[in-house]
């Protein structure tokens, strides 16, 4: 059989989807089939193009065939419980990954090649390492994710169950849930607030008539302080992860919240403690900003270090108590 | 609404036969038959199946060692021919007793 141009190319687009060493037999298989098909509707008469096209959409699709024949039907690449920690990982892993990839990115701009002067130049360069860089970044761990759970589908690999009463999670109360959005926007301030302050410093300032735009901070001071910045951005960024991961207010994540805001003092500390970070320029034209009754503010100014460093401490103090009282408050496991 | 019900049910009873097709193939390759042969005698028997469910079927259940399997080249066109193993034959044996069980169960359950 099998002289039928139109048998030979179906026959084709079934096996050319099955593994190479079930082809042959296959093949030979849906010849006699189909010879079967079309003997039973035409009998001793010879078969015209027609009957032929009639039996062939009997059998369906090529492709609908083939998937029969590999026993695919039910398969996908990522399914079940697969798929479901599948997501939780793309859900933790991509955003801490963007975030690191980020802040890498605005680490090489200030201290790999100098600066453009440029402000258009600046926010090409930062879009296309720092955005660009987290995006492909991202869509790379994608990839790299997808791949491994690909893997572990088609070989069947069991994930590790341990004992499936210790592992199954308290059930949030209403008060004690974490918002997500809450957390994703804790993530953007600390981060656009890390690169604002280490790329343009000067942001933070007063415009004088005559004088011009004076900056309140020394702009190579800040950048001085690279190493304590980034790493406040990222223990911010790290403590809403945690936030995100864990869903709900424990004294598990009180822990890594304290932790972070000490060292986020730390940092703090580092960079706000010596008065050199503070514009001298700003200083001397302090005077003419207050006059009259707002005078009185003028001493205020001679430590702003102090009063930035109070300020953006209270805020973490702030927290690292609202944490604790939230966790031994609702965090109440038996 | 009386479309939905009449798919629903079809839906029902297309499960319903697919958990019975391999019981129906492993009963009746107890003797040696091809498989366009076996439509026809399943057709017979009031069981349906189409030669794209079969012909997969049959390779995979050879695959799994409950049939096997040989070209007949004696005719005037070659077939192939599958019969029951051994094991096939265990399994068929278990299966039908299984099957009777649930038949058992199930009158009684929609007649209680």
């Amino acid at each position: 059989m099998m002289e039928h141009e139109l048998i030979k190319r179906y026959i084709y687009a079934v096996v050319r989807h099955l593994p190479q060493k079930a082809r042959a037999e296959v093949e030979r298989e849906l010849d006699s089939l189909i010879s079967d098909m079309l003997e039973t509707r035409c009998g001793a008469v010879l078969p015209t193009e027609k009957d032929l096209r009639i039996v062939l959409t009997e059998l369906g699709t090529p492709e609908e065939l083939a998937v029969k024949y590999s026993g695919e039907e039910q398969r996908a690449l990522i399914s079940g419980t697969y798929l479901l920690l599948y997501k939780r990982v793309l859900r933790i892993v991509l955003p801490i990954l963007a975030a690191v990839v980020m802040i890498a990115g605005v680490m090489a701009l200030l201290f790999g090649e100098p600066l453009p002067a440029n402000p258009y130049l600046l926010v090409g360069r930062f879009f296309a390492q720092c955005i660009g860089g987290a995006f492909s970044g991202v869509v790379n761990a994608f990839a790299i994710i997808t791949f491994i759970f690909a893997i572990l589908e088609r070989k069947k690999v069991k994930l590790p169950e341990g004992d499936m009463f210790a592992r199954l999670p308290a059930v949030p109360q209403e008060q004690t849930r974490i918002k997500p959005h809450d957390a994703i926007m804790g993530i953007v301030w600390a981060f656009i607030f890390t690169v604002l302050f280490l790329a343009v410093p000067w942001f933070a300032g007063v415009y004088l008539e005559g004088v011009g735009w004076i900056p309140v901070f020394v702009t190579e001071t800040v950048r001085g302080f690279w190493l304590p910045i980034i790493l406040w951005g990222l223990l911010g960024i790290g403590k809403e992860v945690a936030k995100l991961i864990e869903g709900q207010y424990t004294k598990r994540l009180a822990v890594v919240t304290v932790v972070a805001d000490v060292l986020m003092l730390v940092c703090l500390v580092a960079v706000f403690s010596g008065s050199g970070i503070v514009n001298p320029v700003f200083l001397s034209n302090i005077a003419v900003l207050f006059e009259g009754e707002g005078a009185k503010l003028i001493p205020l100014f001679a430590n702003l270090h102090l009063v930035v460093l109070g300020a953006l401490s209270l805020t973490l103090l702030l927290e690292i108590v609202t944490t604790l009282v939230k966790a031994f408050k609702y965090d109440v496991k038996k | 609404m009386n479309l939905d019900k009449k798919e629903l049910i079809s839906g029902f009873v297309l499960e319903l036969r697919r958990g019975t097709v391999v019981l129906c193939v492993l009963a009746k390759l107890r003797e040696p038959t091809y498989g366009y042969n076996l439509i026809a005698e399943l057709a017979d028997s009031g069981v349906a199946i189409e030669a794209n469910t079969l012909y997969p079927l049959l390779r995979r259940l050879e695959g799994q060692g409950l049939l096997c399997s040989s070209w007949n080249t004696d005719g005037a066109k070659p077939r192939k021919y599958y019969v029951l193993t051994a094991f096939g034959g265990e399994v068929l044996a278990e299966m039908r007793a299984h099957w009777l069980g649930n038949v058992r169960d199930i009158q009684r359950l929609l007649e209680g």
